[in-house]
């Protein structure tokens, strides 16, 4: 058989597995609008805190608690900062090549990762934040001595929240650096295909 | 009339007729290269609910993707570079080696071929998918393509080399399929 003929033979095999498309279309108009709600959804989680901070400084007109609605846009800002610095050039491929998609799909990688660590000190330095503040606005109060405010309820579930924030970032960070691990491999693959010819 | 998968080779946009909007032309591509992508979702996806969703992403990224098709290329040029592209990122997220999407027998099923047709069809067609699957990632990719229809110049396009390595990894990659299909047809 000719190398030709071969070729045509198992095209013909190729074209005519006609598995049915699935309904496409509804599920790509359920992601965007996922997509969108997930956008609106962290504009909303914006306003609400730094707003409801806000609002509460603005009514109690309490020095601390003007502090606090402060730190929450504090926080929030370095948040939005750190998100747009963090994706920039990770919004689309300079060219639309497998190598340069796969580069952006790298830089998304390691800007994941990156997110990570920020968001792992930017949780604590929150919670280290709000844990003071609350210590600090309680006991101005003479409601709470030290050890009882350490080990109350409300703190436990604290513990317990911040514990497995930690287990999820490390899980998450695991599963990240093995996909970049095989998206370097296959970087290096696709470069080394590329000297052919 | 629109181009179709059969006769849009390397026709540009210029050459049909410009759909309304980008609904309809995304509803038409998918019409058109339907059957086509979920081949090539099943050259990357070992089961079938993997390739339905490796298909939904690529129908997502076409969607997204349409508003900025500037027509430098044909329409199935670039419908199957964001079809590649979205299977590279579908990859990574796979931990074992992508094989060939287990097909339900029913679907391809052809009532016009008498039961000892169909089977030895379908075992011709899994044999194929399984060796192209277990193609290497540039060697696949140039395959899938090439059993698509496309010629070289279109292949280049689609993933950005040269024809000539095209050419070249075509060659190997035919021989890697005759040895895995235990020394061609």
């Amino acid at each position: 058989m000719s190398l030709d003929r071969e070729f045509k033979s198992w095209q013909q095999e190729w074209q005519s597995e006609a598995t049915p498309l699935p309904d496409l279309r509804q599920r790509v108009r359920q992601q965007s609008r996922f997509m969108w709600i997930m956008l609106a959804f962290e504009a909303a989680v914006t306003v609400g805190v730094g707003g409801g901070f806000s609002i509460w400084a603005w009514r109690s007109r309490q020095t601390d608690i003007t502090v606090l609605a402060a730190c929450a846009w504090g926080f929030i800002a370095v948040a939005w900062w750190f998100a747009i610095a963090n994706r920039r050039r990770s919004w689309r491929a300079p060219a639309e090549t497998t190598q340069a998609y796969l580069e952006l799909t790298i830089r998304r990688c390691r800007g994941a990762l990156s997110a990570i660590r920020f968001g792992f000190f930017l949780y604590f330095a929150e919670i280290v934040f709000c844990v003071a503040w609350l210590f600090r606005h309680n006991l101005r109060k003479g409601e709470n001595a030290a050890l009882e405010f350490f080990t109350s309820t409300w703190m436990v579930g604290v513990y317990a929240i911040s514990a497995t924030f930690v287990a999820a970032m490390f899980w998450y960070r695991a599963k990240r650096r093995r996909e970049l691990a095989s998206l370097l491999r296959l970087s290096e693959e696709i470069a080394e295909g590329s000297k052919l010819g | 009339m629109y181009s179709t998968a059969a006769d849009s080779g390397g026709r540009r946009v210029e050459d049909s007729v410009r759909p309304t909007s980008h609904q309809e032309r995304f509803d038409r591509l998918l019409r058109e290269y339907g059957t086509a992508l979920v081949r090539l979702a099943s050259s990357y996806a070992r089961s079938s609910s993997d390739r339905d969703d490796l298909l939904q992403e690529m129908a997502l990224g076409l969607w997204q993707a349409l508003p900025g098709f500037r027509e430098e290329c044909s329409e199935r040029t670039f419908l199957y570079r964001v079809a590649h592209n979205r299977a590279i990122a579908f990859l990574m997220r796979q931990r074992q080696p992508a094989t060939m999407a287990q097909s339900n027998p029913a679907d391809l099923a052809d009532p016009s071929l008498n039961p000892e047709t169909a089977l030895a069809r379908e075992q011709g067609q899994r044999r194929l998918g399984d060796a192209v699957c277990a193609l290497p990632l540039m060697y696949r990719q140039v395959v899938t393509l090439m059993l698509e229809g496309l010629d070289y110049r279109e292949i280049s396009e689609v993933l950005g080399i040269s024809e000539s390595n095209v050419g070249a990894r075509l060659t190997r990659a035919r021989g890697l399929l005759r040895t895995m299909m235990g020394g061609g047809q």
